[in-house]
């Protein structure tokens, strides 16, 4: 302790001879992200230094202030003033930027007699590293005596990297073919380079909870699904009952009304869930009820003679079902089971209106911040991404079905003939049965 | 005379006001082969599938050895496992290889170990001369060869009887033969068999009954001698005046 304060001593004793009272008191720069106190490389901001020069100081006739290697000062103007109390006078001088350095002749030269005075440069358009880090500011003060570095009082300054999709617009923002592009109203608004970039880069954290909430819900409602399809073809009329009551309001009502029903209702019970577990027993719930028809149009659409060879051979009803009917019924019904996929994928959508922050959610936001269209354009793109190369790969297997199950001559020779029955209304037998619940499904 | 392995009394099914059976009594002897004969619509098929309850009867009551088949306390499973049966349209299980099919009941019901199933399969193909299509899919195969599968499928079970529902009546002409030739070697090796045919070549030469139905009864049944040559029933006669 005691060395500390005779080091200080001596230090207030020595500073007034030797001048080295002139210090920085300011060195920093405005914040220019979207949000928050970040200051970015690579986007222009403004940079501001001050310097105090207190009674008994020498003249300053002018200053040197070194900026971080890198930084880009060639679009920037350069302001000078003095600060005096609480005035501020603007001082005419010609800086002079000489790589990362900036020279201010001080002209006449700053004194200090009538009290301590300040020396302002603010930097416009000062464009520091896109790397980022912490950087020191040299300053150098020239008086009758010479140069002189002057210590900075204040912290380095800290410049945060850009990502890589904002190093991206940054270039883009300079490109002349992008600003020709988005000059065109239309594009502008719905494809905007910029927007596309930042689209995606915000809106990918939506998309993973969009296909997690599926990802966990579709599996979720395979059981239900097929519980509900054997309670639907139970032989206790009540089970049969229930099941089809359950099945026909769900499939009778807007998934829209059932999430409304679940986020506000429940709360008001008192019950408040998780609104991710919540949103995924909905989404499970609704989709069993679809399943549950997909699985036992499919189940009944296996020849009775099936059930009949299992039977006669000795085995019990969930035997036959275990080892005969599921099996064939599994590959019948994948394509309708992959469509209620995609169903579901795209209805995950509808849980935005309940403030799960999810693909259609974060497009929302992005879209009402900044005022164009084009987020929801690149949330289509997320959603296509999924959902294109599913309905390719029902198309396949309602292809190979075809083949399979219809001969292959009729399909080989004509490939179109199958999907155009398609859809034809409802001829008979379990086929037509299956075909028939898969269209009122589409219609949803 | 052998014991009686299945007996039929009064048998009737009525599908809503259609009354296909109307009182049909039947006694079939161990080690016998019956074959039902009569036009379309005439009840045969309907009975063969009461013996193992694939129908429910209206009334009336069936036995096969010692128990009662019409009777709901039956555990008709495990009556099954030793009824075999054997359909017009094959039903083969389309998922699985011949191998395949021949060994799903016997791992799943009779609880044999795979190794043991798998060679019993290949035992019972072989013998219906399929030892080459082990692995092929039910669509791999013809008609006729789907049908031996079936065959091999109910034999490998180690049945007490044997149903054939009109075996080889889907079945193109020229793949009849295989089937009979292997239904043949069965009632030559002393099995049980109750056959729905109109296969009148095969009666002749190998049943030891042929019993005529039509509108739901029994008409006539002897020999097959007896009721193919010297017909009493004018409805047999008439029949048998059709087909030949």
């Amino acid at each position: 302790m005691a060395g500390l304060l005779g080091v200080l001593l001596v230090a207030a004793l020595v500073a007034p001879v030797t001048a080295g009272a002139l210090s920085v008191t300011q060195s920093s720069t405005r914040p220019n992200g979207s949000a928050g106190q970040v200051t970015y490389g690579a986007i222009p901001t403004r940079f501001t230094w001050q310097m105090l020069v207190k009674e008994g100081d020498p003249a300053v006739s002018a200053v040197r202030i070194t900026m971080p290697p890198g930084t880009d000062l060639s679009k920037s103007t350069i302001a000078v003033a003095l600060v005096k109390g609480l005035q501020q006078q603007p001082l005419i001088t010609t800086p002079i930027i000489n790589g990362q350095t900036i020279e201010v002749p001080l002209s006449p030269s700053v004194e200090t007699s009538g009290g301590s005075s300040t020396v302002r440069v603010t930097v416009q358009d000062v464009v520091f590293p896109a790397r980022g880090g912490t950087f020191k500011v040299e300053s150098v003060a020239v008086t009758a005596a010479g140069a002189q570095p002057v210590p900075t009082q204040t912290d380095p300054i800290v410049i945060a990297p850009m990502s890589v999709p904002e190093r991206i617009i940054n270039w883009m923002n300079g490109s002349k073919v992008i600003t020709a592009w988005n000059s065109v109203r239309f594009l502008q608004m719905f494809i905007n380079p910029q927007m596309i970039v930042a689209s995606i880069n915000l809106e990918f954290a939506g998309w993973l909870l969009s296909m997690f909430l599926v990802l966990i819900g579709f599996p979720l409602a395979i059981p239900i699904g097929l519980a509900l399809a054997f309670a639907k073809m139970a032989k206790l009329g009540i089970v049969r009952g229930i099941a089809s009551a359950y099945v026909n309001v769900i499939r009778g009502t807007p998934l829209f009304l059932q999430m409304y029903i679940a986020f506000f209702g429940l709360p008001l019970m008192g019950i408040n869930p998780n609104k991710y577990v919540l949103g995924i027993t909905v989404l499970a719930l609704n989709s069993s009820a679809y399943l549950a028809e997909i699985f036992r149009a499919g189940i009944q659409s296996i020849s009775k003679g099936q059930f009949e060879a299992a039977s006669s051979l000795g085995m019990n009803y969930w035997q036959s079902m275990q080892y005969v009917i599921i099996p064939q019924t599994v590959k019948r019904v994948l394509p309708t089971m992959t469509s209620e996929f995609i169903l579901l994928y795209k209805d995950t959508a509808m849980l935005s209106a309940v403030g799960v922050f999810e693909l259609m959610l974060f497009s929302k936001n992005l879209s009402a911040n900044s005022g164009n269209v084009t987020p929801y354009v690149v949330a289509a793109g997320f959603y296509l991404m999924v959902t294109t190369p599913l309905i390719r790969y029902v198309r396949s297997l309602e292809e190979h079905l075809a083949i399979a199950e219809g001969g292959a001559a009729a399909s080989e020779t004509k490939p179109k003939k199958p999907k155009a029955n398609k859809w034809a209304p409802a001829s008979e037998g379990p086929e037509a049965a299956l075909q028939a619940s898969v269209s009122k499904h589409e219609s949803r | 005379m052998a014991e009686v392995i299945v007996r039929i009394e009064k048998l009737t099914k009525s599908f809503g006001s259609l009354e296909v059976l109307k009182g049909v009594d039947l006694e079939v002897h161990k080690g016998e082969v019956v074959v039902i004969l009569g036009p379309s619509g005439s009840g045969k098929s309907t009975m063969l599938r009461c013996i193992n309850r694939l129908e429910v009867p209206t009334s009336g009551k069936i036995f096969f050895e010692d128990a009662e088949i019409t009777d709901s306390g039956t555990d008709i499973n495990k009556l099954r496992e030793h009824i075999g049966m054997v359909f017009q349209q094959f039903n083969l299980f389309p998922h699985l290889t011949a191998k395949g099919n021949v060994m799903l009941a016997q791992q799943r019901v009779l609880k044999r170990s795979k190794d043991e199933a798998e060679r019993l399969a290949e035992e019972q193909l072989n013998k219906v001369g399929l030892g080459d299509k082990l692995d092929y899919f039910p669509a791999q195969l013809s008609g006729g060869q789907q049908q031996r599968v079936a065959i091999a499928r109910a034999l490998a079970m180690d049945p007490h009887v044997m149903l054939f529902d009109e075996a080889t009546s889907a079945l193109d002409p020229e793949l009849v033969r295989g089937v009979l030739d292997v239904m043949k070697d069965l009632a030559k090796g002393g099995m049980t068999m109750i056959v729905v045919t109109h296969e009148m070549g095969f009666a002749r030469e190998v049943a030891d009954r042929a019993v005529f139905m039509d509108e739901g009864v029994v008409h006539e049944q002897g020999t097959p001698e007896e009721v193919f040559d010297n017909p009493k029933s004018d409805r047999t006669k008439d029949f048998l005046g059709h087909i030949s």
